[in-house]
């Protein structure tokens, strides 16, 4: 660093709206529900998109520091724990997804505390089939378009999440649709409990 | 390198600020002047950070150009951390394997800065001895689109990462966390007092905006 670099305010915009720190974990319980309980239909340009909840979750409260709940499945909606875990005050934190559009698979894991993506996993490009060196020119064009595909990807990953999180905060902001939502998301874990560990209400 | 392979992990930020004229030659003068150099093993300095070429982090030597950190409408560059890092109770038994030396020569125990200097001195044999600890993490600036993906969930190094970065291209940069998202939507005003006033929604409690 220089003698003269300054530091920058960029940790105080951090601070600022730490009352709202809360939104990243109801969108994720919110849009494990949406996606469980309805069918989403969502487009990429004109292709259609297939999301769908991925093999893995973790849940805690919004505050304090009681245990977290993770749970690692095939069929997380089979999961008693999860909705055992909201019905006591718990949010969804980390919630994995799976995305398929265009016959290419993405899977990746949102973060509810920071935003961030996280083990984005997609196709390999490119294949080194038949095995041989490549030019230092070549090398470098071959990185290009790795690079290329790879941000696309994850540009495509987030333009759904985008399109999804503007949806839930557009009813989040609107009482009675998201008493809607709520009531919903109520009368499925209530159900699921019923059906699933035979618990009463 | 997460750019370029494997699985990745990474937070996004926006990127606030215009793009100066000559910027490619600019960018090259900034990013050299804060590249990283590597820990002197005959220095005191005990950690250090700068810029890196993404594709070869490691190559201490080599300018970093142009060529180096602009693909197509990304700038892609490495920032590196070195950091000697002892194992304390290999400092803490070789400064006392010093200090029964120096109780052996003199009489007296070491104390004060006398100490300090055993300690001194120790850290500086270990220095030569040991490699420092190294951490490169890459991002990827898309110019066009005003973001920019830091590929690490670390707060401590992406807090130094984005200052570093600020300073280097005089640019503000915005953590793209759902919270900003939501304060930066276009939301009518209705909706805007809403979010201001916004509490969290208990599933099992009536709803409420109010706080």
């Amino acid at each position: 660093m220089r003698a003269d670099d300054k530091d920058s305010p960029s940790t105080h915009r951090r601070i600022q709206y730490s009352q709202l720190n809360f939104l990243g974990a109801e969108f994720l319980t919110w849009l494990y529900f949406h996606l469980e309980e309805e069918t989403v239909q969502l487009k990429l340009g004109d292709a259609p998109v297939e999301l769908r909840i991925g093999n893995r979750m973790s849940l805690g409260k919004l505050e304090g520091n009681e245990v977290r709940v993770q749970v690692a499945s095939p069929a997380l909606s089979d999961s008693g724990e999860v909705l055992q875990a909201i019905r006591s005050g718990a949010y969804v934190d980390a919630l994995a997804l799976d995305m398929v559009v265009n016959d290419r698979l993405y899977s990746f894991t949102l973060m509810a505390k920071d935003g961030a993506i996280s083990g984005v996993k997609i196709q390999q490009f490119f294949p080194d089939e038949d095995g041989n060196k490549t030019s230092r020119e070549n090398k470098s064009a071959e990185l290009e378009t790795t690079l290329l595909l790879r941000m696309s990807s994850l540009e495509n990953i987030e333009e759904i999440v985008d399109a999804l999180y503007k949806e839930f905060i557009s009813r989040r902001l609107m009482l009675s649709v998201f008493s809607s939502d709520v009531s919903s998301i109520r009368q499925a874990v209530l159900g699921g409990l019923k059906a699933k560990l035979g618990m009463v209400q | 390198m997460a750019l370029f392979s494997g699985a990745m992990t990474y937070m996004r930020y926006r990127v606030e600020g215009e793009l100066p004229d000559n910027w490619t030659d600019k960018f090259e003068r900034s990013i050299e002047v804060r590249r990283f150099m590597p820990l002197d093993a005959d220095s005191e300095d005990v950690e250090s950070v700068g810029w890196v070429p993404v594709r070869s982090p490691f190559a201490d030597e080599e300018p970093i150009t142009n060529a180096h950190f602009l693909l197509s409408s990304w700038l892609v560059l490495g920032y590196r951390e070195d950091q000697f890092a002892f194992p304390k109770p290999l400092l803490r038994d070789r400064v006392a394997s010093r200090m029964e030396l120096h109780r052996e020569k003199t009489g007296m125990e070491a104390t004060g800065q006398t100490k300090r200097a055993i300690e001194a001195a120790v850290m500086a044999e270990l220095r030569k001895k040991i490699l420092p600890r190294s951490r490169v993490i890459e991002l990827c600036w898309d110019m066009q689109n005003k973001q920019l993906r830091i590929f690490t969930r670390s707060v401590s190094i992406t807090d130094r990462m984005v200052k570093l970065f600020e300073q280097t291209f005089d640019v503000r940069l915005k953590h793209c966390n759902y919270v900003e998202q939501a304060v930066v939507s276009e939301l009518s005003s209705t909706a805007r007092s809403a979010l201001e006033t916004l509490v969290p929604q208990n599933i099992f409690q009536e709803m409420t905006h109010a706080r």
